[in-house]
């Protein structure tokens, strides 16, 4: 696309300086005399082939168009310039939680401690001291040092301490950008130092003249952690019916290692062993018995603590709640579910309030039809379908039941000979529409009545739609909530650093790389400009 | 670089060349000679009323006023075959008033402009006639300033600045003639380089101070620099876009169609319009150079002006051309 413009655009001035003028100019003392002579009558063409080998103001837009072109053609190419040594430092230390991962010598907080003296020192061996900032680093920035000597930075180092925090790198992204931006104030940043667990992200790699120094001090370690839970509950009950916990093996898994569970109260439960997959995830299945706080830790949990115990408050059975809006309340009443406007499960209303229904409404609606019930027979059904699961079509053909229209937006599920249905269903929003029940007895009517409601219960609260979400709390065994699965657990990666110390003193100089095209497109502006201040002032001549 | 302006400044006209000086050198004044078969009435003649102061007797030549021979001091030389006139210190410094057109127009054609032609005319003269002691006058015709005058005696220099200062000159539409009246008196010569394209009314308020030149006895040369038979040729025929020296002027260019017809109409306007200032000044005698550019070939600007200010009879009778 850039080179069609381009194209356009060169073709364009070309035609331009081809252009002919319609009538040749000439210059003469005598042009007074000339004024009652008729104007001219033939036509001529506009375009002739022609190079402006003497016009100066062509040559200038030529070499233009060509620096253009240079700038389009080596967009990626890059040319060196000269490094210098740090005059502002800033120093980022992560605080974050597998900063407590052990390794050879300490913790890789130790590891970090170290190598944060190691840079200070050479930078206190600078001829010219840079002045440093000082910031620690987890989920947030905390700005700790400013405008300091690299003298000051050691009493600062001492007091600080990994924290239960996830890591986030988007602060030392910001961090960069913010650098990057310039020189400001008397202590202005020119280089940044991050001493972290994490590996260099990609964006390190690109940064020239050595002003970014990222060292990891990271080492592989074996670690297995909680990475997911899942729940499944009872749409009609509310109640918690099996847990689903996801563990992940970091290196190599421990061939022993177990699920430990205690229950409320802190007694026992059967232990589980882990069987790690091929790709290192471990799934465990438990069903709580009643509610309350249940404990789960794995044991051998690895060199990464804080990701191998797990308490889950299950909640108590809370029962279906529902937006009835029937005047009879007899059902849910005899089921136990809470009667509730106020973010219902599930909404039960007449068939008449489809028509002043709120179509943005998601939470799953059943709409009750209580027309006269007449007998017909089954014209057409949709056949398989889980609505009508067990559903006695004998019964329902020789019983009176009540039909109704299709409303608008549904799909009929079963339809009788008049051309109504019996039910009909809607995807988005969620709605059903029912005229087969509830009804209450031990008739066959009763029966099938009861069935055909439960079974639309059950396609209105069951997923895609209607899926009620679990209402659990993991925490750790300190009450602190921990994200599952924020990476924190992942300690068998190989260390990657990338940037060199000596960059940064200047005892080396890099060859710092920049593109090139900026610097011919500012080129082409200055003969632009030149090219048009010429014009102007230069008269006939020029041009 | 040099830009195009709105008028030939001083800036863009060249001296004469350096290898001028011997050849100008060669010239003197013919005002102060005989042979002047084309004035009338003699403008050494002093004017009704005054005196001339006397100099000295010398040998009658022809071509002296025979008003001058003093017969009493013929009679007591004892040589009546050897008649004595008197010289007069009026004869003897001339005022020589040079007045250069310098209108827009003058500045064209580019390839050698009549404003450089007139400039090297001008200093040319001015350098003869004040190394011959005589007085100079540049005037500007349609010049916003009054008339200069060159240092009495000054170098070639002086008479370069002198001439370049003329022609810094702003221009106006009125040819100012009022600064120059008095300087025409009897005995000087009223020199006019122009290519004569002014208004009519110009060409009248001209005509009027040519007249009262001449009954003043003043010797009025027209230097008509026609540079029509070069501008024709150059045009050729077909569609032009014709500017005139004015490049701003929004009333020009214009467009027309130049065929063998209408450049005949046009030279014909021009020769109309020319003729219209000799026709004002019928009645008085008139010396008229033309100096016309070449249909073809036109020379380097030196060479051009060479032929033409050696070659032309009118000058020739200004000065006189040293033996050998």
């Amino acid at each position: 696309m850039i080179w069609l413009l381009f194209g356009f655009g060169f073709g364009g001035w070309l035609l331009v300086h081809m252009t002919r003028p319609y009538a040749q100019k000439y210059r003469i003392s005598a042009a007074q005399f000339f004024r009652d002579l008729p104007p001219p009558q033939e036509k001529q063409p506009r375009f002739r082939l022609t190079v402006p080998l003497r016009s100066p103001s062509f040559w200038l837009q030529l070499a233009w168009w060509l620096l253009v072109w240079a700038a389009l053609m080596f967009m990626h190419r890059k040319v060196d310039v000269g490094g210098r040594a740090a005059s502002g430092v800033w120093l980022m230390m992560d605080t974050s939680a597998s900063m407590t991962v052990p390794t050879e010598n300490g913790s890789r907080f130790d590891k970090a401690l170290v190598s944060a003296e190691g840079v200070t020192l050479q930078l206190k061996a600078m001829d010219s001291l840079p002045c440093i900032r000082l910031s620690a680093f987890d989920l947030t920035r905390r700005d700790l040092l400013n405008d300091a000597a690299p003298t000051e930075v050691s009493g600062v180092l001492a007091s600080l301490a990994p924290r239960l925090h996830d890591t986030t790198l988007n602060v030392v992204r910001q961090v960069w950008r913010q650098i990057e931006q310039g020189p400001e104030g008397d202590c202005a940043m020119t280089h940044l130092v991050v001493i972290t667990d994490r590996p260099a992200p990609d964006w390190t790699f690109e940064v020239a003249d050595g002003r970014l120094l990222w060292i990891d001090v990271a080492e592989p370690r074996n670690n297995i952690g909680f990475v997911d839970l899942e729940a499944a509950r009872d749409p009609l009950s509310g109640e918690t019916r099996a847990l689903t916990i996801s563990s992940l093996a970091y290196g190599k898994p421990p061939v022993d290692a177990l699920l430990k569970i205690s229950g409320p109260d802190g007694q026992s439960l059967p232990q589980q062993p882990l069987s790690f997959s091929r790709e290192g995830t471990a799934r465990n299945r438990f069903v709580p018995k009643r509610p309350g706080a249940y404990l789960f830790e794995l044991v051998p949990g690895g060199d990464y603590a804080f990701d191998d115990r797990l308490v889950i408050q299950v909640p108590p059975a809370e029962g279906l709640q529902v937006d009835w809006q029937l005047n009879d309340r007899t059902l849910p009443q005899v089921a136990g579910w809470q009667i509730t406007s106020e973010d219902p499960d599930l909404r039960v209303l007449p068939i008449g309030a489809l028509e002043t229904a709120q179509n943005n409404v998601t939470i799953p609606s059943l709409y009750l039809a209580d027309q006269p019930a007449e007998r017909r027979n089954i014209r057409d059904f949709q056949e398989d379908d889980i609505l009508l699961a067990d559903i006695n079509f004998d019964v329902l053909e020789r019983q009176a039941f009540a039909t109704f229209s299709l409303p608008t937006g549904f799909e009929p599920v079963i339809r009788a000979d008049n051309g109504q249905v019996w039910m009909a269903r809607r995807s988005e929003p969620p709605a059903l529409a029912l005229s087969l029940g509830p009804r209450f007895g031990s008739s066959d009517a009763a029966k099938l009545s009861m069935l055909a409601f439960f079974n639309s219960l059950r396609w209105l609260l069951t997923a895609p739609h209607g899926d009620i979400a679990p209402r659990l709390a993991p925490r750790d065994a300190e009450s602190v909530r921990l994200t599952l699965g924020s990476g924190e657990g992942d300690t068998s990666r190989q260390a990657l650093s990338t940037g060199d110390l000596a960059y940064l003193t200047g005892e080396r100089q890099i060859a710092a790389q920049q593109p090139l095209w900026p610097t011919l497109v500012a080129l082409a502006a200055v003969l632009f400009a030149l090219e048009r201040v010429l014009a102007a002032f230069g008269g006939a001549r020029w041009r | 670089m040099a830009f195009a302006a709105e008028r030939s400044g001083a800036d863009e006209l060249r001296r004469l060349p350096a290898n001028w000086q011997a050849l100008l050198g060669r010239y003197r004044l013919r005002a102060r000679q005989k042979n002047r078969p084309a004035l009338v009435g003699g403008h050494l003649t002093r004017r009704k009323g005054q005196s001339l102061e006397f100099r000295e007797f010398a040998a009658y030549t022809p071509g002296d006023d025979i008003r001058h021979v003093d017969w009493r001091a013929t009679a007591r030389m004892g040589q009546m075959d050897q008649w004595l006139v008197r010289r007069f210190q009026s004869e003897e410094q001339m005022t020589l008033n040079i007045s250069v057109d310098l209108r827009p127009t003058m500045a064209l054609p580019e390839v050698c402009s009549k404003h450089q032609v007139a400039a090297w005319l001008a200093e040319a003269v001015a350098r003869i006639a004040l190394a011959e002691g005589d007085r100079v006058v540049l005037h500007g015709l349609f010049g916003r300033r009054g008339p200069l005058e060159p240092l009495r005696g000054g170098g070639s220099s002086a008479v370069t600045g002198a001439v370049r200062r003329l022609f810094a000159h702003e221009t106006v539409a009125e040819p100012g003639l009022n600064g120059i009246q008095q300087l025409l008196k009897p005995a000087s010569v009223w020199l006019i380089i122009s290519d004569f394209y002014g208004e009519d009314s110009a060409h009248a308020a001209l005509a009027e101070r040519i007249l009262a030149a001449r009954r003043g006895l003043c010797w009025v040369i027209l230097v008509d620099l026609d540079t029509w038979p070069y501008e024709r040729s150059q045009l050729g025929q077909g569609a032009r876009e014709i500017e005139g020296a004015i490049p701003h002027d929004y009333a020009s260019p214009q467009r027309y169609q130049i065929n063998q017809e209408a450049l005949t109409h046009v030279e014909q306007k021009i020769r109309r319009h020319k003729q219209s200032l000799l026709t004002w000044c019928k009645g008085v005698s008139l010396d008229r150079v033309v100096w016309s550019w070449p249909a073809t070939a036109m020379p380097p600007a030196e060479i051009f002006f060479r032929e033409k200010f050696i070659d032309d009879p009118v000058l020739a009778r200004l000065f006189m051309r040293e033996a050998g």
